[in-house]
């Protein structure tokens, strides 16, 4: 299982629907994940894997609300997970409220491998 | 919540001073190597990057200079604050929402005016999201010759300091 997949079904199994990687449909609620950036570690064979997790939805307390229990689900299941921030509104996207974090997962060579 | 703290044994001799200026370089360095993956339409969010100490710069102030001229240096030599931090930061009400928006898409055409004429003329897609982050990595690996040239300013008695106050 890759670490994107890894972190879908974290996401999955806090009773979270919708949840995307890489792209979204055009639906009103939803979760999509998308890893964005790869800074290799110079001293160890290993790597910092960037993502980002986006929730949007029609309804801006609930995209906040879900936006956290993808946080907290991401958090129990990746113990070394790096956050960036806390969920963040970035704005109405078409009506949709839309609220995001980062987050770094530090991988081995053998998980990029199997990522790609 | 896990706390990732990087210890640089290599630097643990060189004095705060010296450390502080070294990261100013590295900030200045950020906005020079993001500056191209900047989205670019008026350039005013390009102006707006800005390296500070102790706190983050008062932003509105900084977006009503950034549409005439560079921000990068404009508070070169002030300690807004207590703490022991060097920010980039970029100061447009959109910097955030580019920043972090991964579904944006740079627009491929303007229509300009050139010698009072409307034309069309192209316009190279440029920039994206993440400018800062991707930036980062390049520009802090550049930190020990960034100390060594900061130790080098102080040896000279160069009176002119990024991050160390004047």
């Amino acid at each position: 299982m890759t670490i994107i997949e890894r972190l879908r079904e974290a996401i999955t199994d806090a009773g979270i629907d919708n949840v995307f990687m890489y792209r979204a449909p055009d639906i009103p609620e939803c979760v999509t994940i998308t890893p964005y950036m790869s800074s290799p570690l110079t001293d160890i064979p290993m790597s910092r894997e960037s993502f980002q997790i986006a929730v949007r939805s029609d309804d801006c307390t609930a995209a906040k609300v879900t936006a956290w229990e993808a946080l907290r689900a991401i958090e129990s299941a990746e113990p070394g997970a790096e956050f960036h921030q806390t969920p963040t509104f970035l704005g109405l996207e078409d009506g949709l409220a839309l609220f995001v974090f980062n987050l770094d997962v530090i991988a081995s060579w053998d998980e990029l491998t199997e990522e790609r | 919540m896990s706390v990732s703290l990087i210890w640089h044994k290599d630097i643990e001799e060189v004095p705060e001073k010296i450390v502080m200026e070294a990261l100013w370089l590295v900030g200045q360095d950020t906005i020079k190597e993001a500056m191209n993956n900047i989205p670019l339409d008026t350039g005013t969010l390009r102006r707006s990057g800005t390296v500070t100490v102790g706190a983050l710069p008062d932003a509105k102030a900084v977006y009503a200079f950034a549409p005439f001229m560079s921000t990068k240096t404009a508070y070169e030599g002030m300690v807004l604050g207590p703490l022991k931090v060097v920010y980039v930061s970029y100061n447009t009400p959109y910097a955030r929402r580019l920043h972090e928006d991964m579904s944006w898409k740079p627009r491929a055409w303007k229509y300009g005016r050139r010698k009072g004429k409307t034309i069309r003329i192209p316009k190279p897609a440029v920039g994206g999201p993440k400018w800062i982050e991707r930036a980062l990595p390049r520009a802090w690996s550049r930190l020990p010759q960034m100390i060594a040239r900061a130790r080098r300013k102080f040896e000279r008695g160069d009176t002119k300091g990024g991050g160390r106050g004047k």
